[in-house]
């Protein structure tokens, strides 16, 4: 039991310095945040200016504004760490990997909220989105779909932060896995909006906890493997 | 060599296969002679998704041992697995082509299974060109590999849910409305073709392993010449 | 359903299972090639340079 306690304990200090860096001005998901909205507005020129369209498109455009802006903060969550030269740090504190993987995915966890935090009003806004009564289901899929994100994401951010290629591998690596959440995250969305009429939304949900749990339990047991070099 | 009995003979069976396949099976009576191309589609699709297995049993398998021959059989397995990808995809758009139209179509899931295949199997080759340090390849390469086999489950069914809850009842995959005239010769022609590629499978698989020894061996060696030598012998490093 | 017409519709066969059969050929005989130039490249290899001993 108290090694559980550890893990947490580790866990938890890992986070809040990322938490702390951040609100420092270490820039790492902040600027994300602006490319988010531009994401959105943009989308808007693309598609526009039916508002049909756009509202039809709007669960679809929502998760991809998350999910684009969302690979590079995670991204720049290892960077700037690698650049300071504190992951090579991180490898060196005797504490289990797991630990250090949970603390950083949890970062990241934090970051994906952030980004569907502002993503969702502005989505509602901009492509006149009618929220109703599915308020709480969303933030439901959004933390679902957040979490998994980050879990996958934290891992293949860890592997390639080293290589010079990194901005290109890892939405190249990112995006394929990602794609039964994606598809999973925005099938529910769209099916919260419209009041669920087939009743499917228990089987996206299902989804989306599979795979939270797979890529949680891959990336704690492979973490450790890309801190070591 | 036992290989080259083994490269001829493939080459014989594809072309004995695709001779039956083209010529000696009457055409489907509802597909027409359209549907003949769906043997060598679901011949590829079969060796497509055993090549990936392959691959992640072998990244597994280096994660536990550093055995190099591990990864070699790893890389063997992801190159002529994105080979027979894409050609499952090919003839997966070759066929649906006459039938739907198109050359490309949403609810078919096997089709948009294989192509994020093809993409989690290109990102594991990009990632082992952009590693130099051959271990570091080899570990890197593995978590990806293994990642990849645990997603595809995971991707097939979150296709076929999309696909099934949408209501799609026209639509028509390879599979699908059949009518075999001969359904014996059908079947034939199916196992002839999938018996012929995997023997082409085996020859590829046999020789891009070696391949990958040689370029260990050759990589392996080119760094112990560039390190200084020491004045006592060193173990042979864990292999 | 297109019609090709009786004949055309096998030609578009055979040239779909060209496209397909040529591409695994092709990669088959690159392969070969591969295999062939990195035997010669080891057998051809020179010989380990002499040990240096620290003074």
């Amino acid at each position: 039991m108290t090694t559980v306690i550890r893990h947490l304990a580790v866990a938890r200090a890992i986070a809040a310095k990322d938490l702390r860096a951040e609100l420092r001005g270490r820039q790492a998901v902040t600027s994300t945040l602006f490319l988010a909205a531009l994401t959105l507005l943009i989308f808007g020129f693309a598609l526009g200016p039916d508002d049909a369209r756009l509202a039809a498109a709007g669960p679809g455009l929502l998760w991809l504004a998350v999910i684009l802006s969302g690979v590079l903060a995670l991204g720049r969550l290892h960077q700037l760490e690698m650049e300071d030269g504190a992951f090579e740090l991180l490898a060196l504190y005797p504490v289990p990997r797991a630990a250090i993987y949970l603390g950083k995915a949890l970062g990241g966890f934090a970051a994906m909220l952030a980004l569907g935090a502002l993503v969702l009003p502005l989505t509602v806004i901009l492509y006149a989105l009618d929220l109703a009564a599915s308020l709480p289901g969303l933030v439901l899929v959004m933390g679902l779909g957040a979490l998994g994100f980050a879990a996958i994401g934290t891992l293949y951010a860890g592997l390639t932060v080293r290589l010079r290629a990194r901005e290109v591998l890892l939405p190249l690596l990112l995006l394929p896995v990602v794609a039964p959440l994606l598809l999973a995250a925005v099938s529910a969305t769209a099916n919260l909006l419209a009041g669920d009429p087939f009743g499917e939304l228990s089987a996206w949900l299902q989804l989306l906890i599979g795979f939270d749990v797979a890529m949680l339990l891959a990336g704690g047991l492979t973490y450790g493997l890309a801190l070591e070099e | 060599m036992a290989t080259r009995v083994l490269g001829i003979g493939a080459l014989a069976a594809v072309a004995g296969a695709t001779a039956f396949a083209l010529f000696v099976v009457p055409a489907d009576m509802n597909q027409g002679e359209g549907q003949r191309i769906m043997y060598v589609h679901v011949a590829s699709a079969w060796l497509a998704y055993l090549s990936f297995g392959v691959t992640a049993a072998a990244s597994v398998w280096w994660l536990v041992r550093h055995d190099p021959r591990a990864d070699a059989v790893a890389l063997a397995g992801a190159e002529v697995g994105v080979l027979f990808t894409a050609a499952t995809i090919w003839a997966g758009m070759m066929w649906g082509r006459p039938v739907w139209g198109t050359y490309w179509q949403w609810e078919d899931p096997r089709l948009t299974t294989t192509a994020l295949l093809l993409a989690l199997y290109v990102g594991y080759l990009l990632i082992r060109r952009l590693t130099d340090e051959p271990a570091q390849r080899a570990t890197r390469a593995a978590v990806v590999g293994i990642i990849a086999a645990i997603d595809i489950p995971i991707v097939h069914f979150s296709v076929v849910w999309w696909r099934g809850l949408h209501q799609g009842p026209t639509f028509i995959s390879p599979d699908t409305i059949l009518s075999p005239p001969a359904p014996g010769q059908f079947v034939a022609a199916l196992l002839l073709m999938l018996g012929a590629f995997s023997l082409a499978w085996l020859w590829m698989m046999v020789n891009r392993y070696r391949l990958a020894r040689l370029e260990w061996e050759g990589e392996e060696s080119a760094r112990r010449g560039r390190l200084p030598r020491l004045a006592a012998p060193v173990p042979e490093p864990r292999s | 359903m297109i019609d090709f017409g009786a004949v055309g519709d096998l030609a578009f066969v055979v040239s779909a299972y060209g496209m397909i059969l040529g591409g695994i050929g092709l990669y088959a005989f690159s392969l070969g090639r591969r295999l062939r130039r990195a035997r010669h490249a080891t057998s051809a290899a020179p010989p380990e340079p002499p040990a240096d001993r620290p003074a």
